[in-house]
């Protein structure tokens, strides 16, 4: 029977070797984690920190928790930070990693075929303006399918602050995309090959 | 809490829709990598088996000897010494001040001869020791900023040089590189500084499930709390007091102000000396482990040092720049 990933980060403290299963399960997804973020170029040291992070601190884990996935979105989304720290562009982080035409720019693997080009620009500019905490809330329930209680467990916040978080950010968007609504319907119907819907 | 279906996580889903995973290339390089922590894991608590058999041996020696005596022993008397040194003169750290200490460490690497790939080399495993500067900020929030520079490696043969070279472990090892980490919650454990809680709460840590005799993994333990760490002057003047308890340390020296302790036994028909110092403000200021007979499997001569930390005198800084 295959340990969980509870069991095998227990087993880990008197065989470290167990916590290769723990890379091999979880190794895929920290990988598209770190490649929407900061592009495909920076992506494999971001794995590989992260998992050697999450190595030496595993005794912090939560071993009531199902999945050790939150947990090493955590890590990585602290290791990509302090990836652009140590790149001294902690000063552009906020404001440039969905731009396009910056280095390893996470927008190359955006989908052309779905998105209008003005819209996904529009977006990616909305996305950044946030601040780092409001955008890594957001990214962590829209992309990696986290419920609130696992991006609070991820990101070291309460649930309530979660949903505040989403709440805000939705609203921000909104408020620089105000006819999002209608032209993601509009997106849709054309996947959809539907006539153009009401304005 | 309101968790429905908005639009905008479907643009999100169609903005950013990769799906793929790593390359074999960039898998490999990423595992390769924790292998390489996990063996550095491994080799760590070989040691510290290898210094629980030590202090086994000499307790089971000595012990006869210290329940008959009624005087302190000599370790004991000496961990004293420096408990009441760091109780009369404190090193104060205030709330915006950084812990400074700068440590270079050779530590033994083994790498199973499956992990070398397809080179020419013997089937055994390949040892080395992996030389780093380790210079750490700590602050009193719990806060650390950690700066390491992996130094080239050491070798006991021409032949295991050329070997890790050509298996590439030098980039696994990251050999060359200044690596620069912050963790804001550092700080281990917010250890107590009653000597019976202490002492409890160090018997408790050392339960690792590693099979290791349980008063070998309190020293380890403990040397922890001491060596370089933020511990205030009355956790590290309690612990030592606690390390003075124990059987099977001897005190080898005593002069300019560090004490210099010593293990020793034989495990696997390996001869193993192991020493640590302790300075007058209460920090573990060096530890060297010695095969003093060498270790044929891993092609260690005689006198091959395994494992080799000095760190020195602590600074307070109020910044984290370089003192």
């Amino acid at each position: 029977m295959d340990l969980s990933d509870a069991e095998a980060i227990e087993a880990s403290f008197a065989d470290p070797s167990s916590f290769g299963l723990i890379f091999e399960r979880h190794c895929d997804a920290v990988h598209r984690f770190a490649v929407r973020r900061v592009g495909r170029d920076a992506a494999g040291d971001i794995v590989a920190e992260t998992f050697v992070r999450s190595f030496a601190i595993r005794a912090r884990f939560d071993l009531t928790r199902d999945t050790a996935l939150p947990w090493l979105y955590g890590i990585a989304a602290n290791v990509i930070f302090e990836h652009y720290r140590r790149s001294a562009l902690a000063a552009r982080y906020s404001t440039y990693t969905f731009r396009r035409g910056t280095g390893g720019d996470p927008i190359a693997v955006a989908d052309d075929r779905l998105v209008a080009v003005s819209l996904r620009d529009e977006l990616i500019s909305a996305l950044g303006a946030l601040s780092v905490e409001d955008r890594e809330t957001l990214l962590l329930y829209a992309l990696e399918d986290l419920s609130y209680k696992e991006i609070a467990a991820a990101l070291g916040i309460p649930v309530g602050t979660v949903g505040s978080r989403m709440s805000r950010v939705r609203t921000q968007i909104r408020n620089r995309i105000p006819d999002l609504e209608w032209r993601v319907d509009r997106l849709g119907a054309e996947e959809r090959g539907d006539d153009e819907p009401d304005a | 809490m309101n968790q429905t279906p908005d639009p905008l996580d479907d643009l999100l889903r169609w903005t950013f829709a990769y799906q793929e995973g790593p390359t074999p290339d960039e898998r490999d390089r990423a595992r390769r990598r924790l292998d390489a922590a996990i063996r550095r894991e491994v080799a760590a608590n070989q040691r510290r088996g290898w210094m629980t058999a030590a202090v086994v041996a000499v307790v089971v020696a000595s012990t006869a000897a210290i329940w008959g005596s009624l005087s302190p022993s000599p370790v004991m008397a000496a961990m004293e010494e420096v408990a009441q040194a760091i109780e009369a003169a404190p090193i104060p750290v205030t709330g915006q001040e950084y812990v400074f200490t700068d440590a270079t460490e050779s530590a033994l690497g083994v790498v199973p001869r499956d992990g070398l790939g397809r080179i020419d080399y013997p089937d055994q495993p390949l040892a080395y020791l992996l030389n780093t500067r380790r210079q750490s900020w700590f602050g009193t929030d719990g806060s650390l900023q950690l700066r390491t520079t992996v130094q080239p490696p050491e070798f006991f043969r021409p032949e295991d040089e050329a070997a890790y070279y050509a298996a590439g472990l030098d980039q696994v090892d990251r050999v060359g590189e200044i690596i620069l980490e912050t963790f804001p919650d550092a700080e281990r454990h917010p250890w107590p500084t009653d000597p019976a809680q202490l002492d409890t709460w160090i018997r408790n840590a050392a339960v690792t499930g590693r099979g290791l005799d349980s008063d070998i993994e309190y020293l380890e333990v403990a040397l922890d709390i001491v060596s370089e760490s933020p511990a205030a002057p009355d956790l590290r003047s309690g612990t030592l007091r606690l390390i003075g308890r124990l059987d099977g340390i001897e005190v080898v020296d005593q002069t300019h102000g560090t004490k210099t302790f010593r293990v020793q036994y034989r495990l696997n028909e390996v001869h193993i000396d192991h020493r640590f110092s302790i300075n007058s403000s209460g920090y573990l200021v060096a530890e060297r482990v010695t095969a003093v007979d060498g270790d044929q499997t891993l092609g260690l001569p005689a006198g091959a040092t395994t494992y080799e930390m000095t760190v020195a005198d602590l600074q307070i800084t109020d910044s984290l720049d370089f003192p």
